[in-house]
């Protein structure tokens, strides 16, 4: 007893120093395996959503598209009238030709509504069709069993009563219900004026301008160092013209200002062409570039 | 009428309400400053100047290079090779390889009554700009001298596109006097010498049978002062560069060292010890007049005179350590930055131990050596004792002196002990530390005005 105390506290006292040493490092050749190095270009968004529009397609892409099933239907014995029957089996390949050839126009606007567009468009007609699909294919097949034509008997008399329990019964619920579904899966409005790219383009502007910008920290007095100009831009983000806002000349004999204009146009020339969405040139075709300490950084 | 006085309003209101139209604003406050890339390629020329042109080309690169605010674009990157002086670049070819700047040079001969000299004309484009840049008012420039001189040529179109690119005062073309040492630690042989800026044409001044140390220019570029052990009896020297005279500055009775002249080169600085103390004098060289600046029993040396002549600053160790002084040329009290108004004003106060001040020839600032946790740094602190910066850190790091623009500081470095000291450069910034190369080991380099 009087040696296993000793013994005991010896014990305890490895052990806790053990985990005392070993604690920190549990775990960390997990975290260390598990950290990877990734690229990030840092892109900041704009305060508020607003991204590009969402277009109505469902309804004005598909009378756009029934053109081209009309010469497969041309090929095929003649069905002038009968629109109908072929509007339900068309569709299936128009919805696919559609999305694939809808998709490629939409990226080029921009991406984001594609993802919202194209789930919205498949689930449209696939309840529709199965619905009558459905009855015609078991059919012909219990037709042989007299007890499954029992049953099956049985069974259409049932839906038959629940059919005409559904006309005369008021439909009010479920025609609600089921505006209440169409409308959600109706390309929806989300927050935003959906004008405009996510992505700010004064963000992408200062992206770029900043790289070619030497700066005026190495002259004397650099917080009177301020330029400011109006650039006028083409659609490929070439320079049109750059004009002196502020001061609109160099001061005769002010060597630093002189420099500061020189190296803000040099800047703004050498940046070109700007990368920036085409599709939003209305925004950007004039851009006012203000470089010096005396203006905060966009968006900072 | 009417219609003219409807048409004119209307055009009126709408220069004062433009139609809204949709526009862009980016605001950067603060750039990336970064080195410029520029293109030189070798300038133009024929027959024998061929490789003098390829020559002062090279010495324009590597001055343009060694301030580390440049990249040369290489030649074989050159898109463009039919350049020529008289005829606008193709831009695009430059744009291409990035290039900000390009230089177009030519070398000739010309002999004016007889006597031949070498003419070499610089245009300097901005690439994005699509237009020449003006060198002094000028398109361009056109510097001629004897073929002997062709480097000071190249030092002079080096100063040129380095102000007209950065805004700075020139310096290429100027001269470094420093003191030139051989043989071993015991019998060491300290000799007076001078080079370019970039550490070519090195000359010896003095022949060695003497110890000389601390060597300044003048701002007239034609003297140099310095301290000499000649007779075993250390006194401040003056040494006529154009006929090679040395004299002796006074006659004073005791040690006189750590001269340097003021800044209209009519008098110098130096100090005077006596009996274990030493002081701050001036020496008109004019007059041959003596004044005494400080009276004080503690040691005062290293003096350095403000741009405007009014002020000098100085070490000394009359608050117990050595320290950092700056007081009125006429000895009159100023109002010191910490409080108070005194004849000299403390302006260093951190730990370790303050010497050799320089004051910048920009006024602002003023580089000092600095002893500290056993290590030599050189470091530069506003005249207000404000904004302390260290700018080098070594085994030993000692002597500071300004470059003629006041944007480099040279000093000397022994990396280790026994190493041997040599001369180095920092920018203001502490960056672009280099070495100046020098044949033999070198110590105390001094900057000359900028040439004429």
């Amino acid at each position: 007893m009087i040696r296993g105390i000793p013994a005991s506290l010896l014990l305890h006292a490895a052990v806790i120093g053990a985990g005392y040493i070993a604690w920190p490092y549990v775990g960390a050749d997990v975290l260390e395996e598990e950290f990877v190095v990734v690229p990030v270009d840092l892109v900041d968004l704009g305060e508020i959503t607003n991204v590009a529009p969402v277009r109505e397609q469902p309804e004005e892409v598909e009378p756009e598209e029934e053109p081209e099933p009309e010469p497969v239907e041309e090929e095929e014995p003649e069905d002038p009238v009968e629109e109908e029957p072929d509007e339900r089996d068309i569709p299936e390949d128009d919805i696919a030709t559609s999305s694939e050839q809808s998709a490629p126009e939409e990226t080029e606007d921009d991406v984001v509504p594609d993802l919202e567009q194209e789930p919205e468009e498949e689930p449209e007609p696939e309840p529709e069709e199965p619905e009558p699909e459905k009855p015609k294919a078991p059919n012909p097949t219990p037709k042989r069993n007299p007890l499954d034509d029992f049953l099956n008997d049985a069974d259409s008399t049932f839906e038959s009563e629940r059919e005409t329990k559904r006309r005369t019964d008021p439909p009010k619920q479920e025609q609600t219900e089921i505006k209440d579904i169409t409308p959600a899966q109706e390309p929806r409005k989300g927050a935003g004026e959906r004008s405009a790219n996510t992505v700010r383009i004064e963000q992408m502007l200062y992206n770029q301008i900043l790289l070619c910008w030497d700066g005026v920290d190495d002259q004397p007095e650099p917080g009177r160092l301020n330029v400011q100009m109006r650039a006028q831009l083409d659609a490929e983000g070439n320079l049109i013209d750059v004009e002196l806002v502020r001061p609109t000349r160099a001061p005769i004999g002010d060597r630093s200002m002189a420099l500061a204009i020189e190296r803000a146009l040099r800047a703004v020339r050498k940046c070109q062409p700007y990368r920036l969405p085409r599709d939003e040139y209305a925004e950007w075709k004039i851009m006012n570039v203000n470089l010096g300490s005396r203006f905060g950084d966009t968006g900072q | 009428m009417l219609k003219k006085l409807t048409a004119t309003l209307v055009a009126g209101l709408a220069m004062l309400f433009p139609v809204a139209q949709a526009e862009v604003t980016v605001n950067i406050s603060q750039g990336v400053l970064k080195p410029t890339p520029i293109a030189i390629p070798s300038f133009e020329a024929s027959g024998d100047n061929v490789q003098l042109a390829a020559d002062i080309t090279a010495v324009v690169q590597n001055d343009l290079l060694s301030t580390g605010l440049f990249t040369i674009t290489p030649q074989s990157a050159h898109i463009q090779r039919d350049l020529s002086i008289n005829a606008q670049p193709r831009f695009a070819d430059w744009k291409i390889i990035q290039t900000d700047a390009l230089v177009v040079g030519e070398v000739d001969t010309v002999t004016v009554e007889g006597v031949e000299f070498i003419r070499a004309s610089v245009r300097l484009w901005d690439v994005y700009g699509e237009e020449v840049m003006r060198l002094e008012g000028q398109a361009g420039r056109r510097f001629t001298a004897k073929p002997e001189d062709w480097r000071r040529i190249a030092h002079k179109i080096a100063d040129a596109i380095y102000t007209r690119l950065t805004g700075e005062d020139p310096y290429f073309d100027s001269r470094v006097v420093y003191i030139a040492e051989t043989g071993p630690k015991d019998a060491r042989v300290k000799r007076l010498a001078i080079m370019d800026s970039d550490g070519a044409n090195v000359k010896y001044l003095t022949s060695g049978t003497f110890t000389v140390l601390t060597p300044r220019f003048s701002p007239s570029n034609q003297q140099i002062t310095y301290m000499s052990y000649e007779n075993n009896r250390p006194r401040v020297y003056l040494f006529d560069i154009q006929n090679g005279r040395q004299e002796v500055l006074g006659n004073f009775q005791n040690m006189t060292f750590a001269p340097r002249f003021s800044r209209d080169g009519q008098s110098v600085l130096l100090t005077q010890a006596n009996s274990g103390n030493s002081d701050i004098f001036i020496r008109d060289l004019v007059t041959q007049g003596t004044r005494r600046l400080t009276d004080h029993p503690a040691i005062d040396t290293s003096p350095s005179m403000s741009p405007d002549g009014r002020q000098i600053v100085f070490n000394s160790d009359r608050g117990g350590s050595p320290q950092l002084y700056i007081m009125n040329t006429d000895g009159t009290p100023l109002t010191c930055p910490s409080g108070g108004r005194d004849t000299a004003c403390r302006i260093t106060f951190g730990s370790g131990r303050y010497s050799t001040p320089v004051w910048s020839p920009r006024g602002d600032l003023i580089a000092f050596t600095k002893q500290t946790s056993g290590k030599f740094h050189i470091g530069v602190i506003g005249v207000d004792g404000e904004g302390e910066r260290l700018l080098t850190e070594a085994y030993l790091d000692e002597g500071p002196e300004w470059s003629p623009n006041g944007r480099v500081i040279t000093f000397f470095r022994e990396t280790s002990p026994g190493a041997g000291p040599k001369l180095w450069s920092v920018d203001l910034t502490g960056r672009n530390l280099r070495q100046i190369p020098t044949p033999t080991d070198a110590s105390d380099p001094a900057w000359s005005p900028l040439l004429n």
